[in-house]
């Protein structure tokens, strides 16, 4: 999980549900913020992005669905629009 | 012709009379430059929040850039304001029992000012706009926004801007200390014990707290500004973003932390002249505050170490105890304050209700932050807009609303009258309806888990926006109410202040009439301003350990020493570091020779402006740019350190005049701010 001006990739993208995923969250430039929504709109956890370090967050994803990813720590000019997603697959 | 001159009619409580103090001129000059600078710098940056509030709104179409722009530049108005304002609210009632010197409280202003003016070039015309935090490294990835002189004019504004506060915070302290005989009295500490019968009064106490805190951020916050207006000359220093974090926010959020306590400091001395009882302080005040003095700074420095991989529970811990440390003194305050005015038969004038509007803001903002910090989740509120919630409900409904009631009471003193009641009744109901509601938007909002410090909301929330900007224009509404009671009372008090008004008797008819007639103004005594009492070391073992300092840090000289710290940047500023101690300690010890501190005299002026200005002169100096070309010659670089060292000197004897606590604490924190300097610099 790299948080970018202003982007986010993720890797793997998709994880069936039920599984605990672990976020490994960093930066290559500014600070971020990681914060995950899950299907229903709710905010489920958020980290820090910060460049040179390494914050994880353990999250159990039981639902199916498209959990939303946001930007919770200002970084600039697009901070509100820095969106990513990662979709739960049905098991 | 018989000459009858009018009673001067009071605002403040008939009983008040036994214990308030007349207002010297000197106190109100300041306490209204300090106090009308702040308001309107607070009302001109009211009008950017409802800006932005209506983009988020998507009321008015605003450019994300532009957005940023005015939210940083209000962001840092808006905490300047409120800082000056409170600054100037606490000198009023300070100075009456610690004699401040007026030529610090200018030049605070001065710097406070261009701080302020720096801001807004950098933002307004540099397009500079990475938030009044400046979390770094943010303000060098601009995104084409903003060029490089706009992030270094922004530095130069911080750096003004904490200098500023610093002055007054070091001459707070050190006349406290002067006045009450050292610095553990002026707190309290001696009555605590019960070494001592009468307590300093309680706004002494809380100056003193604030001013001691308020250094050490300062600091802070001057070590890592000048490290990154470094980097917008050289972009080789590098900085660790977690240090870099905590100091910035070590600073930022102290500042905003200390305004609060600055006003309430203010009002433990102008609320109970309404109430007719003078403020009495008991022990547990006495505790709370030091509680206060020591948790604002410990929450910080714990934050700095466990924040390291930045687990969970760590960040939840300090979030908490950062709200945690303000409840004692505002439990304290507001229990102490409503028994006050309980049954006492409180005087409703514009300045008392507001003060007491601004009691009510204190509880339910700190309710709030009582079931914030308990609610176990509380991760999810976190960086929501929940937070803006908060900081408004401090700084909107309790510390805007009492710098209104400050300069209100100073006004209406001057006046001998109130204004009407209708137009208090419809301002105190305008500005709680529109303060609660903008708030309350935020609250929900922050629940539904919306981040802040989004130009463009979440689609699908804008509705909130729209109901926040007419609750923030009904806010905008009442303040404008009061500021127009505002210039109406000065209108009075201005007549009042020239002119008298006289009854006469007509000798002929007997018919009494009134009349204008020009006051006489009579001259003010110059009132004596006592010295900085001692030096910070006296008798032997003191200047035995200063001596010992001198001795350990010439470690700094040492060849080998020298070229073991060349392996990286980070070394070889802590061995400039090193240097500049001696320089300090050795500065220090020869102020504080008693035969050289006598040849030097009492210079407090020249010694502040060594503290302040020659530190932030050995940090610039620390930019590879500028020394990189020196070192290449061994005797450049030798004159080099010769020069840290000599800065040192020209620290440690400014110090020297200070006094035993302020010159001990500046000393310490001019070594610290090399410390930290060097601590989150990076790179080679
Ligand atoms: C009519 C009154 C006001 C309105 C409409 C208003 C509006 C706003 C808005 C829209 C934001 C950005 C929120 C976000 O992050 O999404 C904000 C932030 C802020 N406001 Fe206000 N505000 C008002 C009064 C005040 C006052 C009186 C103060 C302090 C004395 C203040 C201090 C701040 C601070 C410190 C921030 C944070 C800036 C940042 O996140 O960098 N505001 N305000
Ligand atoms: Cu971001």
């Amino acid at each position: 999980m790299t948080g970018g001006q202003f982007f986010w990739t993720l890797q793997p993208a998709r994880v069936p549900a039920g599984s605990r995923v672990r976020f490994d969250v960093t930066s290559i430039d500014v600070n971020h913020g990681f914060g995950l929504y899950d299907p229903h709109g709710h905010l489920i956890g958020s980290v820090q992005a910060m460049p040179g370090y390494h914050n994880q967050l353990d999250l159990t994803l039981d639902e199916p669905g498209v959990y939303l990813i946001r930007c919770f720590e200002f970084c600039g000019l697009s901070h509100s629009t820095m969106m990513s997603s990662l979709l739960v697959r049905r098991r | 012709m018989a000459t009858v001159s009018a009673p001067a009619a009071s605002t403040l409580h008939p009983r008040a009379a036994a214990f308030t103090v007349e207002a010297r001129s000197i106190e109100r000059r300041f306490g209204l430059l300090f106090g009308i600078s702040g308001i309107a710098l607070v009302a001109a940056m009211g009008v950017l929040g409802l800006i932005m509030r209506l983009t988020q709104a998507k009321v008015i179409s605003l450019s994300p850039a532009w957005f940023y722009r005015l939210l940083t530049l209000h962001g840092g108005g808006m905490i300047t304001g409120a800082l000056l304002a409170a600054m100037g609210a606490t000198w009023y009632v300070v100075h009456p029992t610690v004699p401040l010197r007026p030529q610090r409280m200018l030049a605070s202003y001065a710097l406070l000012v261009s701080g302020a003016v720096a801001v807004l070039v950098a933002t307004l015309i540099g397009g500079f706009g990475a938030a009044w935090t400046f979390l770094p490294p943010l303000p060098f990835f601009p995104s084409g926004q903003w060029p490089v002189w706009s992030e270094a004019v922004f530095f130069v504004g911080m750096i003004a801007i904490g200098s500023g506060f610093f002055v007054y915070c070091l001459d707070v302290l050190e006349q406290a200390a002067a006045a009450y005989g050292g610095v553990l009295a002026a707190l309290g500490w001696e009555f605590l014990r019960g070494r001592e019968q009468v307590a300093p009064p309680p706004q002494v106490i809380a100056a003193t707290v604030v001013a001691i805190d308020g250094m050490l951020a300062m600091a802070a916050g001057s070590a890592i500004t000048l490290g990154l207006l470094g980097h917008t000359y050289d972009s080789s220093v590098g900085f660790d973003p977690l240090v870099a974090k905590n100091l910035v926010y070590f600073f930022g959020h102290t500042i905003a932390n200390l305004i609060i306590y600055l006003a309430a400091a203010s009002v433990y001395v102008i609320l109970p002249r309404y109430a007719g009882r003078a403020y009495e302080v008991t022990k547990v005040f006495v505790g709370g505050w030091l509680a206060a003095l020591v948790f604002i700074v410990s929450v910080y420095s714990h934050h700095l170490y466990l924040d390291f991989v930045q687990p969970r529970w760590a960040e939840i811990i300090s979030e908490v105890s950062s709200y945690a440390s303000l409840i004692p003194v505002a439990v304290i305050t507001i229990y102490s304050m409503t028994m006050l005015v309980w049954g006492s038969r409180y005087r409703w004038t514009l300045a008392s209700s507001l003060l007491y509007v601004g009691l009510i803001g204190w509880a339910i903002g700190g309710t709030g932050a009582v079931i914030d910090s308990i609610i176990p989740f509380n991760f999810r509120l976190h960086n929501t807009v929940w937070v803006v919630a908060h900081i408004h409900t401090y700084l909107m409904l309790t510390v805007v609303v009492w710098i209104l009631a400050f300069v209100a009471h100073m006004l209406e003193r001057d006046a001998g009258r109130t204004s009407s009641s209708g137009a208090r009744i419809a301002m105190l109901t305008l500005m709680l309806v529109g303060g609660f509601g903008l708030t309350g938007t935020w609250f929900v909002e922050g629940a539904l888990g919306i981040p802040r410090r989004y130009a463009i909301q979440p689609t699908g929330t804008s509705a909130y926006s729209v109901v926040g900007s007419i609750f923030g224009l009904l806010f905008a509404l009442g303040f404008l109410v009061c500021l127009l009671q505002l210039l109406s009372l000065a209108r009075t008090a201005w007549e009042r202040r020239h002119y008298v008004q006289v009854e006469h008797v007509e000798s002929w008819t007997g018919t009494h009439y009134k009349a204008r007639e020009e006051r006489e103004l009579t001259p003010e005594a110059p009132r004596d301003l006592p010295n900085a009492i001692g030096t910070p070391l006296s008798g032997g073992p003191q200047l035995g350990f200063g001596l010992g300092l001198c001795i350990v840090s010439l470690a700094a000289f040492f060849p080998q020493v020298i070229s073991a710290s060349e392996s990286s940047i980070r070394y070889h500023h802590l061995d400039h570091a090193g240097q500049f101690l001696f320089g300090t300690a050795l500065g220090v010890l020869l102020g504080s020779a008693p035969s050289i501190s006598r040849r030097l005299g009492d210079r407090p002026g020249l010694g502040v402006a060594a503290v302040v200005v020659v530190p932030i002169v050995m940090m610039l100096l620390m930019v590879p740019r500028i020394y990189e070309p020196l070192e290449r010659h061994p005797l450049e670089h030798g004159l080099y350190h010769a020069g840290m060292a000599a800065l040192g000197l020209l620290t440690g004897l400014g110090a020297s005049r200070l006094g035993v606590v302020a010159g001990r604490l500046s000393a310490f924190l001019s070594i610290g701010m090399a410390l930290m300097f060097a601590a989150a610099m990076k790179g080679g």
